[in-house]
């Protein structure tokens, strides 16, 4: 796994965008950026050449899973790799987030651990294809 | 909430009831008068029921009106009352019941973060103290040491001790490390109960707007039986706009058991991706 790779945080809470950010920071990422909703987030992943995406769901403006969805139909982000880190459990909804293409989902409040194991199993299945 | 055609009828209506029944009045009244003065005693009396008889239609309509504008309220807040009086039971709890339950979760929420952090801090205190007082003992015995190249505890026993701290320092930092992770991770209740609360402003002010909406249908009531308080011009009130309530608006953080097909925690996420072919 590159420790370089270039992260995108989008989460409303600017609480939560910092406690993502000092444990990827602890994981060995440092070359990460913030926005606050997927509005913000899109230019920024279309026009800054990132290497994951990690996005919360319920966010005003544009949510995470409509970010999901533009980012699989943009040529250019379909397969740039989709962690959800939400608040949102309804089966539904998982489904909906699988089916548009995501490649690890987290459910808040969750632990360091379970965050790193998602990270590490999104780069091992994308190694492990590649 | 579900906004209604009722509910913009009643927004763009509410002064027609009363303002018929004036004007009805007002049109009958010299008409009542003419006829007295002829003597027209029979078309006096049919005047007058007409009267009241459109009095007693708009007060029924006006009634028809609050009735229905309390079952919305009922049905929009899905409070658990049938609408014939009887309780009933419904498959969603009610949005107030709800909206607690949320506030509950945001004390629970709140009161375990910072017993996480307080637990963090205080297991971690003793483990600096320890070490500050360890080095300082040594920095003693180190000083000694470099002064007259004899430490007190020996040269043997100074690298016993300088080993034992080096030791002790790569285990216990990392400890340490552990612990401000576990800090910074029980923050996330400011995110959850942020999105719990703004949750339940939302629902405040529609249940306030319900509740003046009523009012004002109420106020039409009394103003056509020509009791209560005189009525004021609601200028501004706004109707809800109509939202999309599909299955998958993001609802914020869930609480365990409050309705279906709520995912428990990551492992049912785990499983339920996998069982997705994850």
């Amino acid at each position: 796994m590159n420790k370089n790779m270039k992260i995108l945080i989008v989460d409303d809470f600017s609480t939560m965008r910092r406690i993502i950010k000092n444990l990827l920071r602890d994981l060995g990422f440092t070359n990460t950026s913030e926005a606050d909703d997927g509005n913000s987030a899109l230019p920024m992943l279309q026009h800054g050449d990132y290497d994951f995406l990690v996005t919360d769901w319920n966010m005003p403006g544009m949510t995470g899973i409509d970010l999901l969805r533009a980012c699989r139909a943009d040529d250019r982000l379909k397969s740039l790799p989709v962690l959800m880190v939400t608040a949102e459990a309804k089966r539904d909804q998982i489904i909906a987030a699988a089916q548009a293409g995501v490649n690890g989902y987290v459910v808040k409040p969750f632990t360091a651990a379970a965050l790193q194991e998602k990270i590490e199993k999104i780069f091992e299945r994308i190694e492990a294809h590649s | 909430m579900a906004s209604t055609q009722y509910e913009e009828d009643a927004a763009g209506q509410t002064c027609d009831g009363s303002d018929a029944i004036t004007e009805a009045l007002r049109e009958r009244t010299h008409e009542l008068l003419r006829k007295l003065d002829e003597g027209d005693i029979s078309a006096a009396h049919s005047l007058i029921r007409d009267l009241n008889t459109a009095r007693d239609e708009t007060l029924y309509l006006e009634v028809g009106r609050l009735t229905r504008g309390l079952h919305n309220a009922i049905r929009d807040f899905h409070l658990d009352i049938g609408l014939n009086g009887h309780s009933k039971v419904h498959n969603e709890i009610s949005e107030i019941q709800d909206a607690a339950s949320r506030l509950n979760y945001v004390i629970n929420l709140t009161e375990d973060a910072a017993n996480t952090t307080m637990d963090m801090v205080e297991a971690g205190g003793p483990i600096v103290q320890a070490l500050a007082e360890e080095a300082s003992n040594l920095k003693e015995d180190w000083a000694a040491f470099r002064g007259q190249g004899q430490p007190v505890s020996g040269q043997e026993g100074l690298y016993a001790r300088v080993d034992a701290l080096l030791e002790r320092t790569v285990h216990d930092a990392s400890s340490l490390h552990h612990r401000l992770n576990e800090i910074l991770v029980a923050q996330g209740y400011q995110d959850l109960s942020g999105q719990v609360i703004k949750r339940v402003i939302a629902l405040v002010n529609d249940v306030e707007q319900s509740l003046v909406r009523l009012v004002k249908l109420a106020s039409n009531v009394e103003a056509v039986v020509g009791v209560g308080a005189p009525r004021r011009d609601n200028a501004g009130l706004a109707v809800g706009e109509p939202e999309d309530d599909s299955a998958l608006r993001a609802e914020g953080p869930q609480m365990k058991n409050s309705k279906n097909n709520i995912i428990s925690g990551q492992d049912d996420v785990d499983d339920l991706l996998s069982s997705l072919g994850f």
